[in-house]
């Protein structure tokens, strides 16, 4: 019954076959001037992506009935009767979230969709080498301000404080990062002032220590009465600049 | 917020900035007055039904983009109002405009630039403002913005390496950037000389605006971190020293500069 569940879960995790084939069609897309880009490949890839997950759900739902019954058969001893109730439980969710899933072209909402997962696992990957590069003191942590976490938080030296965001290149928009880099001053200025220390998770009296060595607006005058400063930057990655790897 | 344009088109650019001591929202009037100025530019899809309704006082910012995320050709940006109180650590409230100089010509530019400095300096509370010419869109962008951009691995362009070394923006509260092509002091940095002292020291053309003085310090918008800009400045670097971020580059008094 293990095996059934890892197998339903796996159909909403994207394989990494599936990655790389959709990694492939997005970075083959040409954007030339005067033409529109032609997006219909990845849609087709993905499309492709999604049928052979519903051709996996016909075989998972198919292997259902054998398992019900020897459910039953399991349950009617007292022993058994809660560990069944709670695997009968999760295989219920399961069997209704792959029902679902089954119509054509799939209902691949939200994390479900293959092209979603690729994105956020390909830029998580582009996160984590950015974070290696600059050296990060504080990688993508929250507790500086609630519903959002900065992805760098770096000092290098002597007025040389950092917030970064990492971005894909042709990235367009707004971004929070103005309100990173005030939340990040305010918290190690509190910190300061209060003769405090921050979590772990945020550098720690370590970290606090590189900071008011380094960051301070006026270092001459009493840390009661001072605050820190961190400039900010955008650092932007080439989308396509390697390809997808499968963890090893 | 910050705003990210994308490809910066890398084309020879022009850019402006003016910084303010209290928010745009604070003086409605004045966000339509600069969008107005902007009509002359002529890009399709610019549609006032649309600006207006940006242009609501909660609103923390109106971001203009003409072109695609990846070849972007005008970027600019319009602070409306602010997250949070603003404190003497803080950067001011800035209003930025950066556009490639093919499509939008040296005159052009810098005839909007002037009028949005006289609009600032008449209808809102001015700090300075500065006009110049770039390489290309990506180095016009993070000057006039301050926001600064990198694409990882590359090398970093010599004119982001020294403006990543310019002193936090919120010395701009009380001290000019630097002299720029167009210069505005606004009231508060405009009482520390006078036109004479800018024209003595080599200022082309000054202009009183209300409280404040626009002063031309080259006859043509040219790029501001090499060696004929620093020998055309000189004297007016020297002048304004004692009062500006004091960017090392600008030091007069450093051999050679």
């Amino acid at each position: 019954m293990n095996a059934w569940e890892a197998d339903a879960r796996g159909i909403y995790t994207l394989d990494c076959v599936g990655m790389q084939e959709l990694w492939d069609a997005w970075c083959g897309v040409e954007f030339e001037a005067h033409e529109a880009p032609e997006v219909s490949i990845v849609e087709q890839k993905t499309a492709e992506v999604i049928g052979r997950s519903e051709q996996k759900i016909d075989t998972v739902l198919a292997r259902l009935p054998a398992l019900r019954a020897t459910q039953q058969k399991l349950g009617a001893k007292a022993k058994n009767r809660d560990a069944i109730a709670a695997l009968r439980d999760e295989m219920d969710k399961q069997e209704g979230r792959l029902k679902r899933l089954k119509k054509k072209n799939g209902d691949w909402h939200g994390n479900n969709n293959p092209a979603l997962q690729f994105a956020k696992t390909f830029g998580q990957q582009a996160h984590d080498k950015l974070a290696r590069d600059f050296r990060c003191n504080v990688y993508d942590k929250p507790g500086y301000l609630s519903g959002g976490r900065p992805d760098c938080v770096v000092v290098n030296g002597k007025h040389d404080c950092w917030v970064y965001e990492f971005k894909p290149k042709d990235w367009n928009g707004t971004d929070r990062l103005a309100d990173y880099v005030k939340a990040v001053a305010d918290y190690y200025t509190a910190r300061m002032q209060r003769d405090e220390e921050p979590s772990s998770d945020l550098g720690g009296r370590a970290f606090q220590n590189l900071v008011e060595a380094n960051c301070r607006v006026s270092p001459d005058s009493p840390k009661k009465n001072d605050t820190v400063k961190f400039s900010h930057r955008y650092e932007t990655y080439e989308r396509c600049a390697s390809r997808y790897q499968c963890p090893e | 917020m910050n705003t990210v344009g994308g490809h910066w088109a890398n084309l020879p650019s022009h850019g402006c900035f003016v910084y303010l001591a209290r928010p745009l929202g604070e003086t409605p009037k004045a966000g339509r007055a600069l969008v107005e100025q902007m009509c002359d530019l002529q890009w399709s899809k610019f549609a006032w039904k649309k600006i207006d309704a940006a242009l609501d006082t909660r609103r923390l910012s109106v971001t203009f983009l003409v072109g695609e995320p990846s070849e972007v050709h005008l970027g600019g940006r319009i602070a409306i109002t602010n997250r949070w109180e603003l404190g003497p650590t803080d950067d001011p409230p800035s209003i930025w405009l950066a556009a490639e100089a093919s499509r939008w010509s040296e005159a052009q530019f810098a005839g909007l630039a002037r009028s949005w400095f006289r609009i600032a300096a008449t209808q809102c509370h001015v700090l300075s403002g500065g006009v110049f010419a770039a390489a290309n869109m990506h180095n016009a962008k993070v000057e006039a913005s301050r926001e600064y951009e990198a694409l990882a691995g590359e090398a970093r362009h010599p004119v982001q390496v020294l403006l990543e070394k310019e002193p936090f923006g919120f010395y701009a509260w009380e001290k000019l950037r630097r002299v720029y092509p167009i210069t505005l002091l606004g009231p508060k940095l405009a009482a520390r000389t006078t036109a004479e002292e800018l024209r003595a020291a080599g200022a082309l053309a000054v202009e009183s605006v209300g409280d404040a003085l626009m002063f031309d310090a080259t006859e043509r918008l040219v790029e501001v971190w090499n060696r004929p800009y620093l020998d055309a400045t000189k004297q007016l670097r020297e002048l304004v020293w004692p009062w500006s971020f004091q960017h090392p580059h600008d030091d007069a008094k450093r051999r050679g500069r």
